[in-house]
């Protein structure tokens, strides 16, 4: 089948409203919030139904042009940029809640809609949606379970696949089939366990059964400001050895809390090394022998001050700082390139002290914004890609920092994915046989490679050109329109 | 016994470095659908596991992981079962992070075992299947064995951070790391965690484990009719609590369990709670409250070890005629407000085939377990099971979300070659057909426990 022939089966599909060709148009689905690789489709298309959904899956299959499912494009590994010349599926006249079920805490959906609607939805039930990447306002639940998102609050109540019961994915040859279940239990092998975070490699979702979960009773957040760092951390894992686990815990490096006061006061101290922002949640009576407890802790750790917030402006103030701390980083430097290895917890302090070391190596600066608690990690690389050449050793400075996080025995990913980005490292992390198997596995699912490919998985013959230093946007400018 | 099974016996004893294999007499204990094994293979190390593996894989043979033998009344008879790869000399503690709530183990180790070393820390992997004494960490992974209290915790599958396997063509993988957070390529524990030995052998586990609560109690009631307690117990799974579990029971159940708890029937809800004192005695207050407020009467009231007693021995199945070799144990999984149904349900099939019977719900997690005990009468498994399929299936709709999935967890041999054992009649095919895909990848030679597993893969 040629191109025009696919464009207009395509268009019979989806309905000519519903189709662009216009490589103008085109160019704004490039990529997702990895920027600085790209990759031009030759169509997008936005089905309406699962019934659509297949249709265009046998079109592209029988065409043997790739098929790129994407959700908002915050997706900060590349998992939605499409392979050059592939067909994007996009999702966003698939957004409606098609049931909430409070009797059972479930809700149907599909994949199209935003994270944060639901919990809108639910909110004044008594109910949330618990997984919250920090784009939650515009990311969406499909594209959170194609890359398994967290979120802070993922310390106490888990990633997105501890909260998806089941979901319809259409598979390669056009069949769309249930996975998992409604219930707890489900037949065979955890095909939807297996599915969630597989990157949009193995299928398109196009219904999501999800939890929903009861609202905490009361919320109560500390910050905890530290002059090290390494204090700060030892009080994490501390706290985590004590079995205390906090909703969310966050910390903040020196240079981040200088970005966040240069462009907005969230009450941080200047002259802290580091701050941690903690929350717990629950009932009062449950949280309040917690947060002794953690208070002790930080105390035993040279804690310089500790404080709770008395209200909810002072909360949301604290928070503030944390969800804007990406966007902030504009104010220390031109551009930022930020990662997501992971650590054992017990291994935060000696990491940070190596991407002090990497970064000099380098001649460029490393920050630190993470989720402590969980020891998933967001060191940001700050550069100006204005610089020739100086996009190039970030992106080497980043692969380095990956790599201390393998050597500290943990992982190139917690939460952003492995895509484009980091899939040259997956050698380093795993070993040929099991990435031998992942291989063979992705093959079985997906026996002719027409879903996302170039993606997870070394090797291959599909290319996404590296955007150069000149090109607008940078390595993350955009990528901090959705701080973590 | 055969020339070539002959060597391949001496080769094992050379490659396990264990003369007290056994072979022939002494494989009793090792049955699974009235076949017996020729071998029971006891590797001590990941190596000797490999070449086992690698051999049978070569010669053809049917090896079917062996943990504490806890499931052998589970699932079809394996096509070909000549060699039980028993984990019993794989059973040490690797590492024990403590301040990482992290727990390596060799998958032999038994729950038992794994509970006393957490312990000596206040900490728990929140394991709780059947029979901890002889049910095993490898076996509870990949059987997928989650307990009551799946509904605080999780399920088995969750507990698994890193696992490092060995094929059937002598290749070694290591899945995950010591994190706890973690999308680093597929997302292979999970495809693994719950194959019944099908697609690869552990040789070790990496578990998350979690703080154990300061003080527990639990709290149980009486309610005239199924419908009210599972009503109840949806009501106590809107609260912002956070229950160890909660579980409704039977009058055949309460039976099964003894004077020695005196749970009030004939419908029991119980729910354990785990916190500071502060909140447990909030958390307790609260759910009295309900229970009151639901007619729930004849409270009983269980502190710290009687309530971790009660935990325990609901976790347990009923003993007696209910583990006799014609007994069965069904169970049927869905959304929690068709539990009533359920247990409808397993009322008919013990009428239907003349058996008594026990009924206990993970009420929080949509799951009802029945077991059914033959009476002294003849008894007719077929028609117990059918009734139960379908007054379970009555009103189930996949395609508005309201799907329901049985399965036969252990019977009669007889019965389990007439029926789809792990409700894979109420299976897309093609998701069927994907499993069959993946076991080709993993195990094509077909040596790892060939048949047993789903769509007999």
């Amino acid at each position: 089948m040629d191109q025009a022939t696919l464009i207009a089966k395509l268009t019979g599909a989806v309905g000519a409203d519903y189709i662009h060709t216009d490589p103008v148009a085109l160019r704004a689905y490039n990529c997702d919030a990895l920027t600085i690789y790209k990759g031009q489709p030759s169509a997008v298309v936005l089905p309406a139904d699962t019934e659509q959904v297949q249709q265009v899956v046998r079109l592209c299959r029988e065409a043997g042009v790739p098929l790129i499912p994407r959700g908002a494009g915050t997706c900060l590994s590349g998992g939605a940029t499409p392979a050059p010349g592939g067909v994007l599926a996009v999702f966003v006249r698939m957004n409606q809640i098609l049931e909430i079920d409070y009797e059972n805490h479930l809700a149907r959906v599909q994949p199209g809609v935003v994270n944060l609607h639901l919990s809108r939805e639910t909110l004044p039930r008594g109910f949330h949606y618990a997984p919250d990447p920090s784009s939650q306002m515009a990311c969406t639940i499909g594209g959170n379970a194609a890359e398994n998102s967290g979120g802070a609050h993922c310390l106490k109540y888990g990633m997105t696949t501890n909260h998806i019961q089941g979901m319809t994915v259409v598979l390669a040859s056009g069949d769309a089939v249930r996975l998992g279940s409604d219930g707890d239990e489900a037949p065979g092998l955890d095909l939807r366990g297996f599915f969630i975070g597989s990157e949009g490699t193995f299928a398109v979702t196009t219904e999501l059964t999800v939890r929903l979960t009861p609202n905490p009773e009361g919320v109560r957040t500390m910050l905890a400001c530290f002059k090290e760092v390494g204090d700060a951390c030892r009080t994490v894992s501390e706290v985590i050895a004590a079995g205390a686990v906090p909703a969310a815990m966050e910390l903040m490096d020196r240079y981040t809390i200088e970005a966040v006061e240069k462009v907005m006061q969230a009450g941080y101290p200047k002259d802290a090394g580091a701050v941690l922002l903690i929350e717990l949640d629950g009932l009062p009576s449950s949280m309040r022998p917690l947060e002794a407890l953690i208070h002790g802790i930080c105390m035993r750790n040279a804690c310089a001050s500790f404080r709770a917030a008395q209200s909810e402006a002072e909360r949301d103030s604290l928070w503030m700082g944390r969800k804007r701390a990406f966007g902030a980083f504009g104010a220390i430097a031109p551009a930022y390139y930020c990662l997501d290895g992971t650590v054992p917890r017990s291994k935060l302090a000696v990491v940070l002290e190596e991407f002090d070391r990497i970064a000099a190596r380098y001649g460029l600066r490393i920050t630190n914004v993470f989720h402590a608690g969980d020891g998933s990690l967001h060191p940001n690389v700050l550069f100006d890609d204005r610089v020739p050449g100086e996009t190039a050793r970030a992106v080497e400075c980043g692969a380095e920092v990956l790599r201390a996080c393998i050597r500290a025995g943990g992982v190139l990913s917690g939460e952003h994915g492995i895509g484009i980005e980091k899939k040259r490292e997956m050698r380093d992390q795993f070993d040929a046989a099991t990435l031998g198997i992942m291989e063979r596995v992705r093959d079985a699912v997906d026996p002719e490679g027409i879903f996302n490919p170039g993606k997870i998985l070394p090797g291959g013959d599909v290319e996404f050109p590296l955007a150069g230093a000149s090109q607008p946007g940078g390595v993350a400018r955009m990528a901090a329109a959705f701080s973590k | 016994m055969p020339a070539s099974l002959d060597a391949f016996a001496r080769a094992v004893e050379s490659d396990t470095g264990d003369p007290r294999l056994l072979s022939g007499e002494g494989t009793g204990m090792y049955v699974l659908g009235g076949r017996v094994p020729f071998l029971i293979a006891r590797p001590a190390s990941h190596e000797a596991v490999l070449s086992v593996l690698a051999r049978a894989s070569e010669e053809g043979l049917g090896v079917v992981p062996w943990g504490g033998g806890t499931g052998r009344r589970a699932g079809y008879p394996p096509e070909r079962y000549d060699v039980a790869l028993s984990t019993e000399r794989l059973a040490a503690a690797v590492d024990f992070l403590r301040d990482d709530l992290t727990a390596v183990v060799q998958p032999g180790m038994t729950i038992e075992s794994l509970n006393r070393l957490t312990r000596s820390e206040g900490q728990t992997a929140g394991l709780d299947p059947a029979n901890p004494g002889r049910a095993t960490v490898g076996g509870a992974i990949f059987a997928g064995r989650s307990g009551p209290m799946r509904v605080r915790w999780g399920r088995a599958r969750d507990r698994v951070m890193r696992l490092k396997v060995a094929l059937p063509d002598g290749s070694s993988h290591t899945y995950g790391a010591l994190v706890v957070k973690n999308v680093t390529g597929y997302d292979m524990n999970r495809l693994l965690a719950g194959s019944w030995g099908t697609l690869a052998v552990a040789t070790e586990l990496a578990l998350r484990l979690y703080k154990a609560p300061e003080r527990t109690g639990a709290r149980a009631a009486a309610f005239p009719e199924a419908e009210a307690a599972f009503a109840a117990a949806r009501r106590l799974m809107a609260l912002p609590l956070h229950p160890l579990w909660v579980e409704v029971l039977d009058a055949g159940r309460l039976a099964a369990l003894g004077e020695r708890y005196s749970l009030p029937g004939p419908w029991c809800l119980a729910a354990a709670f785990g916190d500071f004192e502060e909140g447990l005695a909030e958390q307790l207050r609260r759910f009295e409250d309900l229970l009151s407020r639901e007619g729930g009467r004849d409270l009983a009231r269980f502190d710290d070890e009687a309530a971790a007693r009660l935990g325990a021995a609901l976790a347990d199945q009923p003993g007696g005629d209910f583990a006799r070799e014609e007994a069965l144990a069904v169970r049927a999984s869905g959304r929690a407000d068709q539990l009533p149904r359920f247990a409808r349900a397993a009322e008919e099939a013990a009428r239907k085939g003349g058996f008594r019977l026990a009924v206990a719900a993970h009420a929080g997690s949509g799951v009802l377990r029945a077991w059914l005990a033959p009476e002294e009468k003849g008894v007719e498994p077929r028609a117990a099971w059918d009734a139960f399929a379908a007054l379970c299936r009555a009103g189930a709709d996949p395609a508005r979300g309201r799907a329901v999935h049985l399965r036969l967890d252990s019977g009669p041999a007889a019965l389990r070659d007439q029926i789809s054992v792990w409700g894979e009649d109420g299976l897309d095919p093609a998701a069927l057909g994907l499993m069959r895909r993946l076991k080709r990848e993993y195990d094509p030679t077909r040596t790892l426990s060939p048949g047993r597993f789903v769509g007999r893969l």
